[in-house]
């Protein structure tokens, strides 16, 4: 079982992540419970901030076990200065991190549970919060083992810049650990049958799955850099190995994210969830999590040679595996066409909805109500899923001159989530649902219907002038 | 592989995708119909 830690590193690596990437989440949703007041959201968030102060630990136990280990076998993978400074920073952020659990769980038990809360206590925890974090950032634990992050030999037009692994590793740790946290606070939105944190939970999965397009992205860049040239001790076999399980758990995540999508835009004619689409989402979910747990081990065994365990066979075939199978099928014309010409389709069904959108907020379109637009996302919701799979699989046709060798292919992804959570704005906004034939839209709506239809144009230009820059 | 296979793979994967996008459409469109908005 993977998720059985056999060393003191693999401990720490799996511990680690929830105080400082879990810190971003609960952070995330604190602010989401201040600014709509919700009572529910902030008493979950207190008493996830108490149980990321105990989970400082093992986090801590782990951390000492594993220093003592790696610095006293002779491994010259890590140099003593960067772990004396992750240690320093870290021992810092975690005694702030339990402050700030401490003053979390004295405000919950002062307030005897039922969300009284007093609005000093509440600031001063998410203060300390802020400052938890800043010295988390600071700890910088995960460049300790990935010397690809300061690569000094760099060949013109063969290298692929080390940003990219970089951006990776700090990138999959959203769809990953922000999952965790969503479905638990999913779950405990369900247990407490809590409308509010229903919405949150399914907006969270949304947002989760958008920024599953630009790690799978990222990992692929990843890919060409940790071996065009070949870095010794990294194997293709074993990277391909974690670019299936990731290939599945974009699959994933595009299942439970649509699937929230679906039922937060249903809700919106209905008032109340259905059961059997919110037991759905669950149930997608659930698999996507263990899904993603294999594809977070099988990505830790490409860097991480003191995680593996002796009885673990790791794949030595590096042109197996249904990525590789994809890429040799995808970069035939006969497939490659039809996936492209699918994706210019999705791209009319998106900017046609976007357009749509900002003739109704900006005024042009006053005389219908806003809901009658909002009908209309549904549309532009089917064509982000129709340009995901198929812009997945003409990547996937000649990744490395996409993501290495292309100027606009990076612009391009990082256009596509601004665009896809501007589009889950209009499709949660409670002022804007209440949009009356002939009423004006707020101020910040008119903003957002720019930036979407600016963000998607971009988009498109830059699909466009793939291969030209 | 000549120009009216791969005209044929176009027509087939396009329909295929557009009509399940629109399936989609229309069984949502008129599952929220019945809530008056």
């Amino acid at each position: 079982m993977h998720l059985i830690p056999q060393s003191w590193s693999h401990l720490h690596m799996l511990v680690a992540v929830f105080p400082s990437f879990g810190l971003v989440c609960v952070l995330g949703f604190y602010l989401g419970g201040l600014f709509t007041d919700n009572k529910g959201i902030k008493r979950t968030c207190l008493v996830l901030l108490g149980l990321l102060a105990v989970l400082s630990i093992p986090t801590y136990l782990s951390g000492s076990g594993s220093m003592a280990v790696l610095s006293g076998d002779g491994d010259r993978r890590i140099a003593g200065a960067p772990m004396s400074a992750h240690y320093s920073w870290g021992i810092a952020a975690l005694v702030a991190l339990v402050i700030t659990g401490v003053v979390a769980v004295v405000e919950l038990w002062r307030s005897g549970g039922i969300g009284g809360f007093s609005n000093n206590m509440v600031r001063l925890v998410l203060g300390l919060s802020v400052v938890a974090l800043a010295l988390m950032i600071m700890t910088d634990g995960w460049e300790l083992m990935h010397r690809e992050l300061r690569s000094e030999v760099i060949i013109p037009d063969v290298s692929t810049p080390p940003a990219w692994p970089h951006v990776h590793m700090i990138l999959n740790h959203v769809p990953t650990v922000g999952f965790v946290f969503a479905l638990a606070f999913y779950i405990v939105a369900l247990v407490m049958d809590n409308d509010g944190m229903k919405r949150g939970g399914l907006i969270l999965f949304i947002i989760c799955s958008i920024a599953g397009v630009p790690t799978y992205v990222t990992g692929t860049a990843s890919m060409w850099a940790l071996t065009q040239p070949p870095i010794p001790e990294i194997s293709k076999a074993v990277i391909n190995a974690h670019r299936d399980m990731a290939l599945w758990t974009l699959f994933g995540l595009g299942f439970t994210g649509a699937a929230s999508w679906l039922e937060l835009w249903r809700y919106r004619y209905f008032g109340r969830f259905s059961a059997a689409s919110l037991a759905l989402v669950l149930a997608f979910a659930v698999i996507t999590l263990a899904i993603m747990a294999e594809t977070g081990h099988r990505g830790g065994q490409i860097n991480h040679p003191e995680i593996r365990v002796a009885t673990e066979a790791l794949p030595t075939d590096p042109t197996s595996g249904i990525s590789m199978a994809i890429e040799s099928l995808i970069s035939s014309m006969i497939w490659f066409v039809p996936w492209q010409i699918v994706h210019f389709f999705g791209y009319c069904l998106i900017f046609g909805t976007a357009f749509a959108v900002l003739l109704r907020v900006l005024g042009l379109w006053k005389s219908v109500s806003f809901a009658a637009v909002h009908r209309l996302l549904l549309l532009g919701f089917l064509g982000v899923l129709m340009n995901v799979f198929s812009g997945m699989l003409m990547m996937l046709a000649d990744s490395y001159r996409y993501v290495v060798g292309d100027t606009a292919f990076a612009p391009k992804m990082a256009l596509i989530p601004i665009g896809a959570i501007a589009v889950l704005y209009f499709s949660v906004s409670d002022r804007l649902w209440n949009l009356k034939p002939g009423e004006d839209a707020p101020a910040a709506a008119k903003w957002m219907a720019v930036v979407v239809l600016l963000v998607w144009a971009g988009v498109i230009a830059c699909g466009r002038l793939l291969n030209y820059l | 592989m000549n120009g009216l296979q791969v005209l044929l793979a176009v027509v087939a994967t396009n329909a295929f995708v557009l009509g399940a996008a629109f399936l989609t459409v229309y069984h949502f469109n008129k599952l929220v119909s019945r809530s008056g908005r």
